[in-house]
């Protein structure tokens, strides 16, 4: 914590000595440094000496690189170097070159296009110059001959027979870098995975069903918009490399990097500050692999590299989707088979979309008790920026179908929807889709709560249509969704009492914003008695911070909370073993506590005092926590996740007939959250997924075409990201506790959990205003205007 | 032009009471002057297109989006940043409203939110929350503080006008402001509330 810590005038950091800070909200460190001007990040670095690269893109969705002519770039006073994927081809054979090829799953994507672009917005060169005005001045004299290819910008047309090939080959690697991951991948087309899973006796259980009902549901690409673009600065010295850079997942960095360049991780010094935003932009090597090779390039001189928004936008986006669902069920609403085929686009390169399609996959069978499954999830190259994993995980894209669906069932039973998910919601002791028991959870109450809280009256579909006004209807819908968080996953964690009883926690969670500082700082100080105000928490650096799996997934209060607590028990255990060799008595005779060690009666010796008189210097203990889990590779059975995540919504909406808007009057997300370490940053990771939830419901949808295939909408004038006039007019958050208590509660994380629920809530919703279901998002009025056009003309509709 | 027959060119400019002497080329914006000659980090590059708010800055007093004004119009209008916002040993009042409210989260935003939300009660002492919802909407927060961001403005402008809406005196932030407050509650005994209206 810093000195600052403790000015502002509540939420006191210290409160009474043994108080616990989990719990409270305790002050954040940092917080004057966020107000000042004075919270770093990477973007803020420029080392002395640095060397400016500006990038060179394709505008063409797909094309041959007929040649790239750098001549002019090259002669350009101040320009230090121009790299090309033809320089890329000729390294690869120096035996301490670069190798070209890079990405966390399948290393499929050059650094720099190499005889062919894939999407517009491709890097095809590099300039580095001493400063960045010449770097773009030189990289706009580079002339690249481009010989344009048929392009696809949607998962269906991408299988579709005859689609053109994105990659004749797919190439893996020796070792999977996933333990969780299961890949099917085939030349040949454009999959580059396949995830199946199998439960039951999907045939006997439609044959059984009383009623079956097919939908197709679409979702666009989105941008994460992290107001932070990527950033990256490295240095390559000797055989070490130094970079610096704005991702939530230093390790990764680090084994990409090092496989870049042929070196022992070790070598590799991957050092991150605060992060501007991420939301799953910065959890794989995106900018890391290319900044690495120009400073390889340059050896010895520090290289810089900052994108501009319009690059954000070509650099990683959520899946586009196509989710095909099929159920079959009882009269009594009785869920008995699903077949659920999703078609995701993981845009021109593999990226994490091996992964993110599977737990798509498994996911799309929804929070229901479903005895006969059968899912097929396909990651489909496009022509398009790079998919990988966007806040929820492709959760938000299949919880838009099975959502939407399910409502569709209410509405074929004439049933009301809540009822309808209070009979098929699964239940402590059932099985969720992969056949691991479902434990913890509390979806049923927190759906009651959000059905309360917006006032929801019971009955079917149309039961909550209000006609507020000629053409002014309003509509109410709910949602429930699940989501995994990964398994397996290990975090590790070094906490050092200095000789003042200082602690330092030395990890390597990435601040991106969620408070994991001031968290990681509260469990510390409950776990370990050192006062919170004496905590501070390390920014990582693989040199120095121990090793973590990765800043993503909601998993980090989870798994390195988990390592925090234990850390702190062996860190006291630790003290009573020293403090008892020093006093004379068994360690199991000291009690320590809230910054004391007693044996017997009388005051005892603080931390400080036990170091100095027993001449330690200071304690250091590690700890590890790992998850164990894992799915069988043919029918997707086993364990997905540590803990179910999960979360309700219910939502009020207000639709123009006229004109196609839709007002969000008031929204609930209810998620439930095990324990609440800081309630205020809980709210705002809470409140977060609000936002997003609203953005992908209503505006976002990252556009494809023109004529060479390029995105038309990459700037913030043209991709709208929801403003505070854009939020609910009244909305609400919940996080529910363990109904036993803190004590033994388990953590669930709260970054992502309500996010899915929000765009179904709101679908839902529009679908009762309207008396018609809108199968793509986002709703935007053109589209909303025309399902209410249809929706009047009965006859025009299906 | 290019850079190598852009000449830097000396310009004098009054940043946070300072009169400093920069050299930028001509295209260089008040952005690229505050970050690149001047080490302020405070304005940060969002969108450079106007479109987010994180870049903002008081030119005379009014907010503007450094990333899109060229150094070389700014003149001796007075410029101040985030940096230059706080008297010796006292933030502003806007600051300090945004620390007692925990109004961030990665905080990258902060600076243009405070910035906005300064010169609009320095000019609109009373502004109403539709008033400052309005102001604020040009400001773009990605991870979506919003409510906590409008709690904090709003009891901004209570602390320096000295009494709430309904005329009482001002005497110190609402755990929880305009609002009830929010803590976690238990499975089915019924949901703790934020209430954003």
């Amino acid at each position: 914590m810093t000195p600052e810590a403790g000015t502002a005038p509540r939420a006191r950091a210290g409160g009474h000595p043994g108080m616990k800070a989990a719990g409270r909200r305790v002050d954040v460190g940092d917080a004057r440094d966020r107000t000042i001007g004075r919270y770093p990040y990477v973007i803020d670095r420029v080392p002395a000496g640095c060397l400016h690269a500006v990038l060179v893109r394709s505008p063409h969705a797909h094309a041959d690189l007929r040649s790239v002519d750098v001549t002019a770039a090259r002669a350009t006073r101040g320009v230090v170097a121009v790299v090309t994927g033809e320089d890329l081809t000729r390294w690869q054979d120096q035996p301490d070159g670069p190798f070209p090829y890079y990405g966390p799953v399948l290393p499929d994507r050059p650094v720099l296009a190499i005889g062919r672009v894939r999407f517009a917005g491709e890097p095809v060169a590099a300039v580095i110059a001493r400063d960045v005005d010449t770097a773009r001045e030189a990289a706009a004299t580079i002339t690249v001959d481009y010989d344009a290819l048929p392009a696809v910008f949607t998962p269906d047309a991408a299988m579709a027979p005859g689609a053109p090939i994105l990659h004749e080959h797919v190439p893996t690697r020796d070792v999977m870098t996933f333990p969780d991951l299961v890949l099917h991948t085939e030349d040949g087309g454009n999959v580059c995975n396949h995830f199946r899973l199998r439960r039951g006796d999907v045939d006997a259980g439609f044959a059984a069903s009383d009623h079956i009902l097919s939908h197709e549901f679409r979702t666009p690409q989105q941008q994460h918009v992290p107001l932070e673009p990527h950033v990256t600065i490295a240095t390559v010295r000797g055989d070490t490399v130094d970079i610096q850079t704005s991702a939530a997942s230093p390790f990764t960095v680090r084994s990409q990097v090092a496989e870049t360049l042929k070196l022992p991780e070790s070598r590799v010094r991957v050092r991150v500050l605060n992060v501007g935003g991420a939301y799953g932009a910065k959890t794989y090597p995106r900018l890391e692999p290319l900044v690495a090779v120009l400073a390889w390039a340059v050896r010895g001189r520090p290289v810089r590299v900052e994108l501009t928004r319009a690059e954000e936008f070509a650099t990683v986006a959520r899946h586009s989707s196509v989710v095909r669902i099929r159920t079959g069920f009882r009269s009594d609403g009785t869920l008995l088979a699903r077949r659920v085929e999703v078609l995701w686009g993981a845009g021109a390169y593999a990226d994490i979309s091996p992964r993110t399609i599977k737990n798509g996959g498994y996911s799309s069978a929804g929070p229901y008790d479903i005895p006969n499954v059968s899912i097929d999830s396909y990651a489909v190259y496009t022509n398009t920026t790079p998919s990988g994993g966007f806040r929820g995980y492709a959760i938000p894209q299949v919880a838009w179908a099975y959502e939407n669906h399910t409502d569709l069932i209410a509405e074929h039973l004439d049933l009301d929807p809540a009822e309808l998910r209070h009979r098929i919601l699964l239940r402590p002791g059932d099985a969720f889709a992969t056949g691991q028991t479902i434990e913890d959870f509390h979806l049923a109450a927190l759906l009651d709560t959000a059905c309360d809280r917006i006032g929801w009256k019971p009955g079917p579909a149309s039961a909550r249509r209000v006609v507020v006004a000629p053409g002014i209807v309003r509509g109410k819908g709910v949602s429930t969704i699940l989501k995994t968080t990964v398994t397996p996953s290990t975090s590790t964690v070094a906490l050092k009492l200095d000789e003042d009883a200082n602690l330092t926690v030395v990890c390597s969670t990435v601040e991106i914003g969620q408070g994991a500082r001031t968290v990681l700082a509260q469990l510390a100080a409950d776990a370990t008695g050192v006062p919170l105000e004496r905590v501070h928490v390390t920014y990582p650096d693989s040199a120095v911070t121990a090793w973590d799996q990765t800043t993503s997934s909601s998993r980090s209060t989870l798994m390195m909370g988990v390592a925090v607590e234990r850390a702190g028990e062996r860190l006291r255990g630790e003290l009573a073993r020293r403090a008892g060799a020093l006093l004379g008595v068994p360690a199991t005779a000291v009690d320590v506590r809230a910054d004391r060690i007693r044996s017997g009666l009388g005051p005892g010796l603080s931390y400080a005092e036990l170091i100095s008189r027993a001449k330690l210097g200071g304690v250091t203990v590690s700890e590890v926590h790992a998850s164990d889990g894992g799915l069988d590779p043919e029918t997707g059975q086993g364990v997905v996740t540590p803990h179910f995540y999960h979360a309700a919504a219910a939502a009020e909406v207000e639709v123009d007939l006229e004109t196609g808007t839709v007002r969000v009057v008031d929204l609930h997300v209810e998620s439930y959250a095990g324990r609440v370490i800081h309630p205020t940053f809980a709210e705002l990771q809470c409140e977060g997924n609000v936002a997003f939830g609203v953005g992908q419901a209503l505006s976002e949808a990252m556009v494809w075409g023109g004529e060479s295939g390029a995105l038309l909408n990459d700037s913030l004038l043209d991709y709208r990201i929801p403003s505070v006039r854009d939020l609910p007019e009244t909305f609400t958050i919940g996080m529910t506790e363990d109904p036993a208590g803190p004590d033994g509660a388990r953590i669930h994380g709260l970054g992502e959990t309500g996010s899915p629920a929000v765009p179904a809530a709101i679908g839902n919703a529009v679908a009762e205003a309207l008396g018609a279901h809108i199968h793509e998002l986002p709703l935007h009025p053109e589209r909303v205007w025309k399902a209410a056009q249809a929706a009047a003309e009965p006859s025009a509709g299906t | 032009m290019t850079a190598n027959d852009d000449p830097r060119q000396p310009l004098r400019l009054v940043v946070n009471d300072d009169e400093v002497e920069v050299r930028p080329r001509g295209h260089h914006t008040l952005l690229d002057v505050l970050r690149r000659e001047l080490d302020l980090f405070g304005a940060r590059p969002g969108c450079t297109a106007g479109a987010c708010g994180s870049c903002t800055v008081l030119v005379d007093g009014a907010p503007a989006s450094s990333c899109l004004l060229p150094a070389q119009v700014v003149g001796a209008r007075p410029v101040r940043t985030v940096e230059g916002l706080a008297r010796p040993g006292e933030l502003h009042p806007v600051q300090q409203a945004f620390i007692d409210h925990t109004a961030f989260q990665c905080s990258y935003c902060t600076p243009g939110f405070i910035l906005t939300a300064v010169s609009l009660l320095e000019r609109e002492p009373d502004a109403s929350r539709d008033r400052i919802r309005a102001e604020l909407s040009g400001n773009l927060c990605r991870c979506g503080s919003y409510v906590k961001i409008m709690d904090a403005v709003l009891d901004a402008r209570d602390r320096m006008r000295g009494h709430h809406d309904d005329g009482t005196p001002y005497t110190g932030p609402a755990a929880g402001y305009a609002r009830p407050s929010c803590s976690a509650s238990s499975a089915g005994a019924g949901a703790a509330q934020a209430a954003h209206s």
